[in-house]
């Protein structure tokens, strides 16, 4: 395990959000055309709050993780630690900025990248929108060569930089976009889902880097998924964030058991199986013909499944962790009220 | 200090230059562009001819039929030259949220957006001059039509101004998609009014002096109709330069306007998703 602070003297703070809070105006519309012309005449004003008065600190090199169910306001955070949107009340400072002041000082020196988002140019080759970004970020050509070649090493793409960007796979893409963000060496890095979509071995091999990169760079990362292994993997700490509030900020390992106890099993069967049948190999979750979740004990994972494909007319087999959304509610119960915001 | 001046230009150097890639990645589109252009010039060549074999006197609202006829063909083209269609990649932006990259980066929307359209513009523009030139010296060889070289000079020069200014409109209009988040099926009703006010399909005198008149202070005219009558001689050299300070004070205009706008819708943006 790397040292996070070698250096002496005190911890230099690189974000400090202060009670941030941001709600969204949104209006109802109930089904059909009826109450689409009733809406053109009066509509029902919602308001929905995306984050509330949240609070945290991160110091320099820490590599933390934001986890939540979708909807939590994950994003809506970062959005506004990145100044692309202004929150309602609170403050917050991120390298010594306002962000949604969008100073030119502060752009330089952070990125984010959004695994649903892409800013590559879609019909030209990676390296065409990589040169445009060195001349965004004002790179000269020597520090811009250099940068290339280590990133697109590390991340074995070097082949591909002269393929059009729409020929390129999802995994060949995202690790593209990393590099575009990366190469004015950004001391802050905000990721919102970088493994979305991705198949396991691009997974593996994006974690990797990531983790070299915050080491090797010590530069800050902060990093929303709903993936539980992105930030087993990365993070030493973790906050855990549902419909708008921080429900714990702090290690990783205490949390963890929770969620890493069980993983889930989804399978596809050939023909209908009954459902005591199904019980003995682990908690049926949800039984509907041919589908079937079961939820076993991790420990017992590798028992299980070679059981259940032994005697199971199984015709797809997925094993996954426990949804994000199952792990907070475990840590209600186990935490209680004390760490609820 | 020469080297931060110097890279602040280059971004736009090459957002100019990824433009004009585009525009050559999607040139057989253009092409295809072209040809459906060519049809309501045909339409309208037909309707004129029909109308002035039925006139007396030869003369239709103060045009010959050879006049109409040049004219149709070069408005076509400049209407065609003058173009936007970044409205509807502003409008993908805002509603896909792609706009918030512009927002984390050192990096201005409004004149990356006009080094990217102007680079696309070059290609295209080169195709549609070349084709004017050939209609140019078609007339000349058989209708005996002839323009002077410093019509052509100030030809280019309004042209140049047209195509900043047809810009700029479009870039107010296309704020709209802060507030109307389906705005493309408005960005069509408002091209085809401002393509027929800007004479791009009849000469502005076919709807009445009054309406000139009106015409002459709005910027339409200034970005197809005025170019082209700089270049057929149907205005006079003072008044080319009355059109020119025209252009240039529309063109002034339009950037106070779209500042405001953008401004205030920049405050409406709403990031999508999370």
């Amino acid at each position: 395990m790397v040292i996070l602070f070698s250096y002496s003297g005190g911890v230099n703070m690189i974000v400090s959000v202060d009670r941030l809070s941001k709600s969204f105006d949104y209006y109802k519309k109930e089904l059909g055309i009826r109450n689409s012309f009733k809406n053109l005449f009066h509509r029902e004003k919602l308001v929905k709050e995306a984050v509330r008065e949240i609070s945290f600190h991160i110091e320099e090199g820490e590599m933390v993780g934001f986890l939540g169910p979708n909807g939590a306001g994950k994003t809506t955070t970062l959005k506004m630690l990145s100044g692309i949107l202004h929150p309602n009340s609170g403050q917050a400072s991120v390298l010594g900025f306002t962000p949604w002041e969008r100073r030119k000082a502060f752009k330089m020196q952070f990125a984010i990248v959004m695994g649903q988002k892409n800013q590559l140019w879609w019909d030209l080759p990676a390296n065409e929108s990589l040169y445009l970004n060195k001349c965004i970020y004002e790179i000269d050509d020597k520090t811009y060569q250099a940068t290339i070649a280590e990133l697109t090493e590390l991340l074995d793409v070097k082949d591909l930089l002269n393929v059009q960007v729409r020929r390129l796979s999802l995994g060949e893409r995202m690790k593209m976009e990393l590099i575009a963000a990366l190469i004015h060496k950004p001391r802050l890095i905000f990721l919102d889902e970088p493994t979305i979509g991705l198949d396991i071995l691009s997974q593996v091999k994006i974690r990797e880097f990531l983790k070299y990169y915050n080491q090797q760079k010590r530069a800050t990362v902060l990093l929303t998924s709903h993936y539980m292994d992105d930030v087993v993997d990365l993070c030493r700490r973790v906050i855990i964030i549902n419909q708008g509030r921080i429900v714990y900020d702090g290690d990783l390992n205490r949390v963890n058991d929770l969620f890493a106890q069980s993983k889930v099993i989804k399978l596809q069967l050939s023909s209908v199986v009954g459902r005591a049948e199904l019980e003995s190999f682990g908690l049926v979750k949800e039984h509907a013909d041919f589908n079937v979740t079961l939820q076993v004990p991790r420990s017992e994972l590798k028992e299980r499944s070679k059981a259940i494909l032994d005697r199971l007319p199984v015709v797809d087999f997925n094993i996954e962790d426990v949804p994000v959304e199952e792990g907070i509610a475990l840590l209600y119960q186990r935490e209680g009220a004390a760490h609820v915001a | 200090m020469w080297h931060s001046r110097l890279g602040w230009v280059q971004k736009y150097v090459k957002a100019f230059e990824l433009g004009f890639q585009t525009a050559l990645e999607y040139r057989v589109n253009f092409l295809i562009s072209l040809i459906s252009a060519a049809y309501p010039i045909f339409i309208q060549t037909f309707l004129w001819t029909a109308i002035y074999q039925n006139s007396s006197g030869g003369v239709v609202y103060g045009f010959t039929y050879r006049q109409m006829i040049a004219y149709t063909f070069m408005a076509g083209l400049v209407a065609r030259l003058v173009r936007t269609g970044f409205e509807y990649e502003i409008m993908d932006d805002v509603k896909s949220g792609k706009f918030s990259k512009f927002l984390v980066q050192p990096l201005g929307y409004f004149p990356y957006r006009l080094a990217s359209y102007f680079g696309q513009k070059v290609p295209n523009q080169a195709m549609i001059l070349g084709i004017l030139v050939l209609v140019l010296v078609g007339l000349n060889r058989f209708w005996g039509v002839t323009v002077e070289f410093p019509r052509i000079l100030a030809f280019l020069l309004t042209l140049v101004l047209a195509t900043a200014l047809n810009f700029l409109i479009f870039y107010c209009f296309s704020a709209m998609s802060f507030w109307i988040v389906e705005v493309g099926f408005l960005y069509e009703g408002i091209r085809i009014v401002t393509v027929l006010l800007s004479g791009g399909i009849f000469p502005l005198e076919v709807f009445g002096e009054r309406f000139v008149a009106v015409m002459n202070l709005l910027p339409f005219k200034y970005t197809v109709n005025y170019p082209i009558n700089v270049l057929n001689g149907n205005i006079p050299a003072d008044g080319v330069l009355q059109g020119l300070l025209m252009q240039c004070a529309w063109i002034a205009a339009c950037l106070l306007i779209s500042g405001v706008l953008w401004r205030e819708g920049g405050r409406r943006y709403v990031a999508v998703g999370g």
